[in-house]
């Protein structure tokens, strides 16, 4: 029996498998990819963009620990745009449309350039178990790849099933085959199994839209890069247009709900509330009159448009009604339609932070099967993963992320922790210390780290450290500034005359400040890199609120870090909802600080459970 | 705090008193009456038994005892109570054999409602509310403390944290969601309605300022010459001999003061040493403090007396004392001799200070854990109202969340806890 040994064997070439895989070669593993389809490797099933508020900022974390999904992004890039640009650089998110071929092409080269990475195609059909540790992946084929740590990255793969109006197929995207054994293997092996579902819209073809009908959407002038790394775009440059619903298309939709996979009650998986069918849309505000569709170019190359807004499971020809009741649409024609899909997505709970299956040693787990939506989402935990799978097969200790200092933290805390009842998406908000967890400051925040745990390459190290030292000497400079409140005035801007000097950061963050009075008094910081003065400005700007960040951060570590047996579920603790109590049976959480985090915790709930645990360690 | 065993304390008032509860409350409260030779007690029904001593067998009393089976408790915990006869003799006795037995102990102070909270019986604002309640001396002090029991505070409380979760919502919408259509970019009114949330709290913390008064009580100092009478229309109004009363001018050389509740409020009315020109040693100390007493006064009563020279100490109100020697006609007169004087000063002082306590009672506001976090809560409103940024204005209303949940308890449980707990004393 052909039989080949690996230390890390990824599950899945998708934008976790990818990230995954790279990450664990990087990190010294000998690595294999396995995949239905060589050819499939880096596809984008959904839309044709990566990055957005939040998603771009988990983009720009993973880019610092030198991860690839932004460097291959920004070789597929044809369109920038920095989202809330009017608002602060907290929650301004790099965003880009990608060209669907160029960026699979990329990352398949990109792939096969990697050292200790190699390609496996192939169906895996089974885990390979020996003494409760997972030892490798048996393939439908016969062959085995025995590895110390197997990373699943299944994305809509596992025991996927499509949905299309009245019609229902066993598939893992459109024309792709699902992992139906595997799913009934991990069934078999006990794990908290779920069903979500997520859907995608028709595709057009653009020689059918009225182009000259419909308003232009083009991209920044002046781009952001989703890589630090990158510094010009590599393929030209295309806008996207925008059309949108109207009454006419509502009152199809309306008419045909019933035939709609999802309102026919054929589907019982959870869909996300964020991303919603146009079905949804309709029904659950059914007072708008219109709703904003954008239509995506799918590639330079390409004829395919992705209109982004309308993700649909109604049949086909409702599909066309719909489509041709759009401004510009009028003749446009359907190249493939609109579906929804369900998948498996295991409990997420039942992971440690380390993104290990806490009940299957050698187990990792990483994107769409532990709940989340979106490919950036698949890839910060792909790093995770990968980094760990190569750790525990270089026989390190495992590594977690602190939600203090990163956005994948962030997720991978509130994964474990709440589990996710819908599909899991990264925003702002999500993050408590949003105001530090910048896209500007991700490798500020996070490269040193990687570096600590073999992650960052020769490139990567030598222009991060440039930028720090850069930063540090402006650091210097600023602080050094002493300016009397006469000479800001000379400046126009307006200082309390106590007779205060001020510092450079005072000035960066006066309103009437910024750069452009900063660079009167210090020339030399006119020619620093952009993205040094950007995150130079970002500092200044939100210090009073990071300083109190840190200090609220700290108090709640402290409260937090009261430990909670490991019994105390078992323990009767009157008083303690029926509900909560399941939770703690569920999670069994080790500190204060985790019981907290679980979804549904009430002060009350909180309050007996730290009493009892105090009770009990007395 | 220990917090496993069998707890034990007497419940009720200090004896001698006519009876007194010795109450139990535990896994091991039927066993202990057990060993007092009680059982086959009906639940909830009160039954006459005879207590005997677990360690020698001799008769205690003979005592109503009534079992309540938990968790349906007050501490959600097996309960025992003996309504003895109210002899410290007996309730001692009672105390002292009961924590011989295994697994039993008295009870900490506040023990049977922190059991009440640990084993859900009772919530954090209802605890805070009935230490309040327990701990009230006066009618005005129970009215207030029954009022924010139920919930008088805790409504508007979560009303503000709706509003509060409502404005961050508001903002972090347009943040999160800024590429999406249906999510409008304009937020204009987002400080105002910050200002407006700020003033609201703003109000009701204002309005409760005076909260202490309540605990404090009204204070009324009496001014006048040595010998106007001063001791004498205390001891008249209080009905006590508490101030000393001698002939000699200039005896009552330091404050007396005399507490009493008038009206269902805490008054202390107190007795001044005379003001006299000239006057040295300790007799000058007692005046300066007597001018200390009446800055801080609530009421400054000035006792004139015709046998006595008028001083002119500003004053509230004039009472011409000892009128049955004479005085003029038409004014606020009194004389001990006349007891219908004496209840219409009572009556007319009953009316100032249940003006003066009105807004005291109607605080909502009356602890410092309550205020520090209102008060934080506010600035942080104020900071969002003030930012021009919008991620500046969401993280300024986090902040604000992050302060009203210390109102809900949410964050800083300890010193909740704590506060709590640390002021309760019932069971004794």
């Amino acid at each position: 029996m052909f039989h080949v040994k690996h230390d890390v064997v990824v599950v899945g070439a998708g934008h976790a498998g990818c990230e995954a895989a790279a990450a664990a070669a990087r990190a010294g593993a000998k690595t294999a990819l396995v995949t239905l389809n060589q050819d499939a490797i880096g596809r984008l099933s959904c839309n044709p963009a990566m990055g957005g508020i939040g998603k771009g900022h988990l983009i720009r974390e993973v880019d610092a620990l030198d991860g690839i999904i932004g460097r291959i992004s920004d070789l597929a890039g044809i369109q920038y745009r920095l989202l809330n640009r009017s608002r602060g650089p907290a929650v301004r998110g790099p965003r880009a449309q990608i060209d669907r071929a160029a960026y699979a092409a990329a990352m398949q080269a990109e792939i096969a350039a990697t050292d200790g990475l190699t390609v496996v195609e192939g169906e895996v059909a089974d885990l390979t178990v020996d003494g409760g540790v997972v030892t490798g992946v048996r393939l439908a084929d016969g062959r085995t790849l025995t590895a110390a740590a197997v990373i699943l990255t299944t994305g809509t793969f596992l025991g996927g099933v499509i949905h299309l109006g009245e019609k229902t197929w066993t598939a893992g995207r459109m024309g792709e085959a699902a992992a139906t054994d595997l799913s009934h293997r991990l069934r078999a092996l006990g794990l908290p199994m779920k069903r979500l579902k997520t859907g995608t819209p028709p595709r057009l073809a653009a020689s059918s839209i009225d182009w000259d009908a419909l308003p232009e959407q083009p991209g920044d002038a002046d781009p952001v890069f989703l890589s630090t790394m990158t510094t010009a775009p590599a393929l030209e440059q295309r806008p996207c247009h925008v059309t949108g619903t109207n009454v006419e298309t509502h009152a199809v939709i309306r008419v045909n709900l019933t035939r709609s996979a999802m309102y026919g009650g054929g589907i019982t998986g959870v869909g996300p509330r964020y991303c919603p069918s146009i079905e949804d849309k309709v029904v659950r505000f059914a007072d708008r009159e219109g709703h904003q569709v954008f239509l995506e170019p799918e590639g330079l190359t390409s004829d395919l448009i992705y209109p982004n807004g309308i993700s649909t499971s109604l049949p086909e020809d409702v599909q066309i009604a719909m489509v041709r009741s759009m401004a510009g649409c009028g003749r446009a024609e359907i190249v493939q339609p609109g579906y929804a899909i369900e998948y498996d997505a295991i409990d997420a709970r039942a992971l440690a932070p380390t993104l290990e299956l806490r009940a299957l040693p050698g187990l990792f787990l990483a994107g769409q099967i532990n709940g989340t939506t979106g490919y950036e989402e698949a890839a910060a935990q792909g790093l995770l993963a990968g980094l760990n799978a190569a750790r525990l097969a270089g026989g390190a200790q495992a590594v977690t992320m602190s939600r203090d200092v990163s956005y994948i933290g962030v997720m991978v805390d509130d994964l474990v922790t709440n589990g996710a009842d819908e599909p899991y998406r990264m925003f702002t908000s999500r993050a408590e210390n949003r105001l530090s967890l910048r896209a500007d400051n991700a490798g500020e925040r996070l490269t040193a780290w990687g570096e600590t745990h073999g992650l960052i390459g020769a490139a990567r190290k030598a222009h991060h450290a440039a930028s720090m030292a850069a930063k540090q000497a402006a650091v210097e400079r600023l602080r050094g500034l002493a300016i009397t409140p006469n000479e800001a005035a000379g400046e126009g801007v307006g200082i309390n005359r106590d007779g205060r000097r001020r510092d450079g950061f005072e000035l960066l963050s006066h309103p009437e400040g910024g750069w452009r009075v900063v660079d009167r008094f210090c020339p030399d910081l006119e020619t620093l890199p952009r993205e040094v003065r950007d995150s130079l400005e970002a500092d200044a700007l939100y210090r009073t609120y990071t300083d109190r960040q840190m200090t609220v951060a700290a108090e709640t570590r402290a409260a937090d870090a009261l430990a909670i047996p490991q019994d105390l579920a078992e323990q009767p603790i009157p008083g303690l909802s029926n509900e909560l109590r399941q939770k703690l049976i569920a999670r069994r959480p080790a500190t204060i600080g985790e019981a907290r985090r679980i979804s549904g915790m009430t002060p009350a709930g909180l309050a007996l459970i730290a009493a009892h645990a105090r009770r009990a360690v007395a | 705090m220990q917090l496993d065993g069998t707890i034990v304390a007497l419940s009720s008032g200090r004896p001698p008193s006519a009876i007194a509860i010795v109450r139990v409350s535990g896994a091991e409260a039927v066993a202990l009456a057990a060993s007092f030779g009680v059982t086959g007690l009906a639940p909830r029904r009160a039954s006459l038994r005879r207590l005997v001593s677990p360690l020698d067998g001799a008769l205690l009393d003979r005592a109503v005892c009534v079992h309540f089976p938990g968790p349906e408790t007050s501490t959600g915990e097996d309960i025992v109570e003996f309504h003895c006869h109210g002899s410290p003799a007996i309730v001692e006795r009672v105390l002292a054999d009961a924590v011989t037995l295994s697994g039993v102990r008295m009870a900490e102070p506040g023990e049977y409602t922190l059991r009440a909270v640990l084993n859900g019986r009772m919530g954090m604002a209802d605890a805070e509310a009935l230490a309040d309640l327990i701990e009230a001396r006066t009618e005005g002090e129970r009215r207030r403390a029954l009022r924010l029991s139920e919930g008088a505070l805790s409504m508007r409380v979560a009303e503000w944290r709706a509003r509060l979760i409502g404005l961050l919502a508001d903002a972090e919408s347009r943040l999160d969601f800024a590429d999406e259509g249906d999510v409008p970019d304009d937020l204009t009114d987002l400080a105002c309605r910050c200002d407006a949330l700020a003033r609201e709290i703003a109000t009701v913390l204002s309005d409760s300022s005076d909260a202490d008064k309540l605990t404090d009580g009204f204070h009324i100092v009496l001014t006048g010459s040595p010998n106007a009478g001063k001791s004498s229309l205390i001891n008249a109004l209080t009905a006590r001999e508490a101030a000393i009363v001698t002939p000699e001018a200039g005896t009552t050389r330091d404050v007396v003061a005399v507490t009493i509740d008038l009206g269902g409020y805490k008054v202390t009315l107190e007795d001044t040493a005379g003001l006299r020109d000239g006057a040295t040693g300790v007799e000058a100390i007692g005046i300066a403090r007597t001018r200390e007493r009446i800055a801080r006064a609530d009421l400054v009563i000035a006792v004139i007396s015709p046998d006595t020279a008028a001083t002119d100490v500003p004053a509230d109100l004039v009472v011409h004392h000892k009128a049955d020697l004479g005085g003029p006609a038409g004014a606020l007169a009194t004389s001990i001799t006349d007891p219908a004087s004496i209840d219409l000063l009572r009556d007319l002082l009953r009316e100032r200070v249940s003006e003066a306590m009105r807004p005291a009672e109607a605080a909502l506001v009356t602890r410092a854990r309550q205020r520090s976090a209102l008060g934080a809560c506010i600035a942080r409103l104020s900071d969002a109202a003030g930012e021009g940024q919008l991620e500046l204005q969401a993280e300024a209303l986090r902040l604000a969340c992050y302060e009203m949940a210390r109102m809900t308890g949410e964050i800083g449980i300890e010193d909740v806890l704590d506060d709590v707990f640390g002021r309760f004393c019932i069971g004794k």
